[in-house]
C-alpha cells in the first residue's frame, strides 16, 4: 500500500508540473508502455480535479494546478466535464429519484385497485408476464449454477495437489505472473489463447508469511467475478516453489483480468497477499 | 492521400500487430497516449503534435520495422521526445493568466456549459442503469473522502480499489461519448 501511495504522490507531482525533466520522462515512458500505469495516472488526474473542485487542495498545489495543469485545453475540458458531472449528480441523486418513483408507483397502484375493471384486466396480464419472466430467470439461474458447478469441479480436478502439473505445449498455455506493483518497465505481453489451447496455467510466486492455504479470485475488466477457488496448490517447478493455478481455457475471453490472491492465516481468516493483472487475447 | 502514404500506413499497422483489428486498437491507444503526454506538458495543440509524431514514424516505418526489436510504442515515445525538444527551442508552453483559466469554470458562454450538460445527459442515458447509479453515487459527495468512498464500496459489495477502477472506466467511456457529442454540436453550430 505504501508503494502505491508513493507512486500516487509522484503522479500528482507529474500532473502539477513539479518533476524535473528526467523524472518527468520516466513517468511518460511508463505511461507510454504500461497500460495499468497509464490508467493509474488517469485515475489520479481525476482525483486531482475532484480535490480542486472540492477546494481541498493545498494553496501551493492549487497555484500549480492553475498555472501548470490548466494551461492546456484538454485539461480545461476535463475540469469542465468533472464540474458538470458533480452538478448533475447533486441535482439527480439516484436514491432520492428512486424514492420519488416508488411513491408515484404506489399512488398509481392504489388508483388501479380502485378502478376494478381495469385492474382485473391488467392483473391477468401482469401474472402472465411474471410467470414467463420467472420461468426464464429460473432457467438462467439454473444454467448459471450448473455451469459454475461444472467449472468448480474442473478447477478442483486440475488443481488437486495429487494431479499432474502440465508442461507448456500447444494445448497448455503457461505464464508466470508478477504482482501488480512490481512490474518491470515495458509492460507484459498478453496471454494468447488459440483454438488448440485447453488449459491456462498461471504460476505465481509464493507470498511471504505463514499461510495454510490460498484462495484465488479471478475478475474481468468489468470487475465481475469469474470464479473463486480455494486451495491453490503449491508446487515445485525447476527447483523453485510456486503456486500453480490451472484453469480451463474456455473460461477466458479477450479482456483484462485481475487475479486476487489471499492466504488463510492461523486465525482462520483470509488476508490479501497480492493482485496479479494480465491481458488475454483469444484468437479465433 | 498518396499511394506511398497508404503503403506506409499499412506497414505501420502491420508493425503494430499482424491482426489488423488489434493493430487499429494499438494505433488508437498510442495516439490517445501521445495526446495526453503533450497535453500534460501544457501544449495547446496536443492533437496536432500527436498526429505529427505518428506521421514522422509512418514516413520511416518501411526502413524501420524490419530491424526494430521491442515495443513499437517506445519508438513513438522517442520521436515525441525529440518533438518536445524542438518545440521548447522554438517556443515555451503557453501560460494563460490565472483569471483566464478560471473563466472556464464560470458559465461565461451559456451555450458551452449548456452543450456539456446536454451531452452529459445524453451520454449518461446510454449507460446501463447500474453503471449510471454507481457513477452518480460516486460523484454525489460534496467533498469526496476516502471514508465516503469506502462506505460506497461496502454498499455496492466490491472492494474500494475495484470501485475506484470501475468508476474510472465508466467515466472514461463518458468522456469519450461527451467529446464526440461536443464535436457534433460544434459542427452543427458552425454549419
Amino acid at each position: 500500500m505504501k508503494e502505491l501511495e508513493q507512486e500516487q504522490t509522484v503522479i500528482r507531482q507529474f500532473l502539477l508540473g513539479e518533476l524535473d525533466e528526467e523524472r518527468r520522462q520516466q513517468v511518460e515512458h511508463r505511461v507510454m508502455t504500461e497500460r495499468d500505469f497509464k490508467e493509474e495516472v488517469l485515475m489520479c488526474e481525476q482525483e486531482l480535479l475532484e480535490d480542486f473542485l472540492a477546494g481541498t487542495l493545498r494553496d501551493s498545489d492549487r497555484k500549480l494546478f492553475l498555472t501548470n495543469y490548466l494551461s492546456a485545453p484538454l485539461q480545461r475540458r476535463k475540469l469542465k466535464i468533472a464540474q458538470a458531472l458533480n452538478k448533475y449528480a447533486a441535482e439527480n441523486p439516484p436514491l432520492i429519484a428512486a424514492r420519488k418513483r416508488e411513491s408515484n408507483f404506489l399512488q398509481r397502484l392504489i388508483e388501479a385497485i380502485r378502478n376494478r375493471r381495469w385492474f382485473v384486466q391488467l392483473s391477468w396480464g401482469v401474472v402472465g408476464l411474471v410467470l414467463i419472466a420467472g420461468t426464464l430467470l429460473a432457467f438462467q439461474a439454473w444454467r448459471w449454477r450448473t455451469q459454475q458447478a461444472q467449472l468448480r469441479a474442473e478447477l478442483a480436478q486440475l488443481n488437486d495437489p495429487q494431479s499432474t502439473v502440465f508442461e507448456a505445449s500447444a494445448s497448455v498455455l503457461a505464464a508466470r505472473l508478477s504482482p501488480l506493483k512490481l512490474r518491470d518497465l515495458g509492460g507484459a505481453a498478453p496471454l494468447t489463447i488459440t483454438p488448440e489451447t485447453q488449459t491456462v496455467q498461471l504460476r505465481l510466486a509464493v507470498p511471504s508469511g505463514q499461510y495454510q492455504s490460498y484462495r484465488a479470485v479471478l475478475k474481468d475488466s468489468a470487475v465481475d467475478e469469474v470464479f473463486t477457488f480455494d486451495g491453490v496448490p503449491m508446487r515445485t517447478l525447476g527447483g523453485a516453489k510456486m503456486l500453480v493455478l490451472q484453469i480451463p481455457a474456455r473460461v477466458f475471453k479477450s479482456d483484462d483480468y485481475t487475479l486476487s490472491l489471499s492466504g488463510l492465516n492461523s486465525a482462520g481468516a483470509f488476508e490479501e497477499t497480492g493482485d496479479f493483472s494480465f491481458r488475454v487475447l483469444v484468437r479465433p | 492521400m498518396t499511394k506511398q502514404w497508404e503503403d506506409n500506413f499499412e506497414a505501420l499497422l502491420a508493425w503494430l500487430d499482424p491482426d489488423r483489428e488489434q493493430a487499429g486498437v494499438k494505433y488508437e491507444e498510442i495516439r490517445h497516449t501521445l495526446i495526453h503526454i503533450f497535453s500534460w506538458r501544457g501544449r495547446i495543440n496536443a492533437e496536432d503534435l500527436a498526429d505529427e509524431t505518428i506521421n514522422r514514424v509512418t514516413r520511416k516505418v518501411l526502413e524501420l520495422a524490419p530491424n526494430y526489436n521491442g515495443d513499437p510504442s517506445l519508438y513513438f515515445f522517442g520521436v515525441a521526445k525529440k518533438m518536445v525538444l524542438e518545440i521548447i527551442r522554438r517556443e515555451p508552453p503557453a501560460e494563460l493568466p490565472e483569471s483566464d483559466k478560471l473563466q472556464d469554470l464560470r458559465p461565461a458562454e451559456p451555450n458551452d456549459s449548456e452543450n456539456v450538460h446536454e451531452c452529459l445527459d445524453q451520454c449518461l442515458s446510454k449507460l446501463t442503469a447500474a453503471d449510471r447509479e454507481l457513477i452518480l453515487l460516486y460523484h454525489q459527495q460534496e467533498k469526496p473522502t476516502i471514508e465516503a468512498r469506502k462506505q460506497l464500496a461496502r454498499r455496492t459489495g466490491i472492494s474500494a480499489n475495484n470501485l475506484r477502477v470501475k468508476a474510472h472506466r465508466i467515466r472514461a467511456g463518458l468522456h469519450k461519448c461527451i467529446e464526440e457529442c461536443l464535436k457534433q454540436k460544434t459542427a452543427v453550430e458552425t454549419d
